[in-house]
């Protein structure tokens, strides 16, 4: 086989852009270890992608999108999970208008037979008490790993998790640890804010039967929540006021729901 | 993912191709305004699991053409460069500030066209045919006008070459 006299320049291109295939790489790199001419353009072509990056990336990362631009977008919010979110705080403004003590959602599940839903989400604000209040072992996993964490418990669980984003609101992941649920896997993730305030998210699945999509109870100074997104359900725990961890909930709601959509 | 996440993900993209294009921080932040209240209105036709920042500078260059034909002005190329080098400058790295400055006067010099295939590889990592698709034109006009815009810009940084008087094709 007689190599080309000469390769085209489109190839030198398509080489620095990553537009080859296997082979079509490989040639190029062949021909570039014995044409240092061709190579120093390859070279500049390269030096050229690095210096646009240089000129154009925003140190500060903000990206300098002005105001108003944001506002634009914030007031065209009528948003796809609002209708479900709508629903849920229908339920929740009615259950609180119930002005009921403890269980909050006793009457709603149906009976006065403790719902799936109810025994769940006491068992959430359960494990909350326990590990919640342990000052050095309240994780297993620290959330400083996030990736680690999240595939060891995707994989315990047997589906994909994801950790909320709940930074806007002032709490930071401190990590997660596997538990039992009623003999089956469910994955607590430990959060907490710069007053020490503590929520954990509790999540499992298989529990989605129920007709029941949400429920909120209240004990002992504790609130927790629970609702059902997809295969998974969620319970959210903490000590504090049901305003406040409602709006927590609707952040969790929020971030989970705009990333798996 | 959610279309308006992904919109709102990809909007600081979007502002630095528009400041790249335009050279001028007024006219690309006019441009990006518009093009987002443009894909607001149409976000039902984005389709889901394509790529959310091309659909945008689609969007972005269909007014940016429509303004040029309103206004049939170009707005002089203004170097960014002081605003820029005084960025990312650090005292000492004179020469490599120099060679920065030299490079974006040279894309300066470029045919929006060029510079416009140019930046959405080079810059916005997208591929022959997401350019050709954004740009509407065919892929070979993109390889053509990318062939060109970098051997320009590889004349002028080793800086024997005149620009202007290299090969028109």
């Amino acid at each position: 086989m007689t190599p080309p006299e000469q390769l085209p320049d489109a190839d030198l291109h398509a080489y620095v852009d990553g537009e080859l295939d296997d082979a079509g790489l490989i040639e190029v790199e062949a021909w570039l270890a014995g044409h240092p001419d061709d190579a120093a353009k390859v070279h500049a072509y390269q030096l050229q992608k690095r210096q646009m990056h240089r000129l154009y990336n925003d140190a500060d990362g903000e990206g300098g999108v002005p105001e108003r631009t944001l506002d634009l977008i914030d007031a065209d919010r009528p948003s796809a999970w609002l209708p479900g979110w709508r629903r849920m705080a229908a339920g929740i403004v009615l259950l609180l208008a119930g002005g009921l003590g403890g269980w909050f959602a006793a009457g709603l599940g149906g009976g006065d037979a403790p719902s799936p839903g109810n025994q769940f989400v006491q068992r959430a604000l359960g494990a909350h008490v326990v590990y919640a209040h342990d000052e050095n072992h309240a994780v297993e996993v620290s959330g400083g790993d996030e990736t680690r964490l999240l595939n060891w418990l995707s994989r315990r669980l047997g589906h994909k998790l994801m950790i909320p984003n709940l930074k806007g609101a002032g709490f930071k992941l401190m990590g997660g640890r596997l538990v039992a649920d009623k003999g089956d896997p469910a994955a607590l993730f430990m959060f907490e804010d710069g007053k020490a305030r503590r929520v954990s998210l509790y999540v499992r699945p298989g529990m989605s039967g129920g007709n029941t999509k949400f429920r909120f109870i209240a004990e002992h100074g504790m609130v927790a929540f629970y609702w059902t997104n997809g295969a998974l359900t969620y319970a959210l725990s903490g000590e504090m006021t049901q305003g406040d961890l409602l709006s927590l909930v609707q952040m969790v709601h929020d971030d989970l729901t705009s990333r798996s959509s | 993912m959610d279309k308006r996440a992904a919109l709102t993900d990809a909007l600081a993209d979007v502002m630095r191709y528009a400041r790249a294009l335009t050279r001028n921080a007024d006219t690309a932040e006019d441009l990006l305004h518009d093009c987002v209240a443009r894909a607001l209105g149409r976000l039902d036709q984005f389709e889901a699991g394509t790529n959310m920042r091309a659909w945008l500078f689609t969007i972005l260059h269909n007014i940016h053409r429509q303004n040029l034909r309103d206004a049939s002005r170009r707005p002089a190329p203004a170097s960014l460069t002081d605003e820029l080098a005084a960025r990312i400058g650090r005292p000492g790295d004179r020469d490599d500030r120099l060679a920065l400055r030299d490079f974006d006067r040279a894309l300066a010099e470029l045919a929006e066209e060029q510079r416009a295939v140019i930046l959405l590889i080079g810059l916005e990592d997208l591929s022959y045919s997401e350019t050709a698709e954004v740009l509407d034109i065919p892929v070979g006009t993109v390889m053509s006008r990318l062939s060109r815009a970098r051997g320009k810009l590889r004349a002028s940084m080793d800086g024997n070459v005149k620009p202007s008087l290299r090969s028109v094709k």
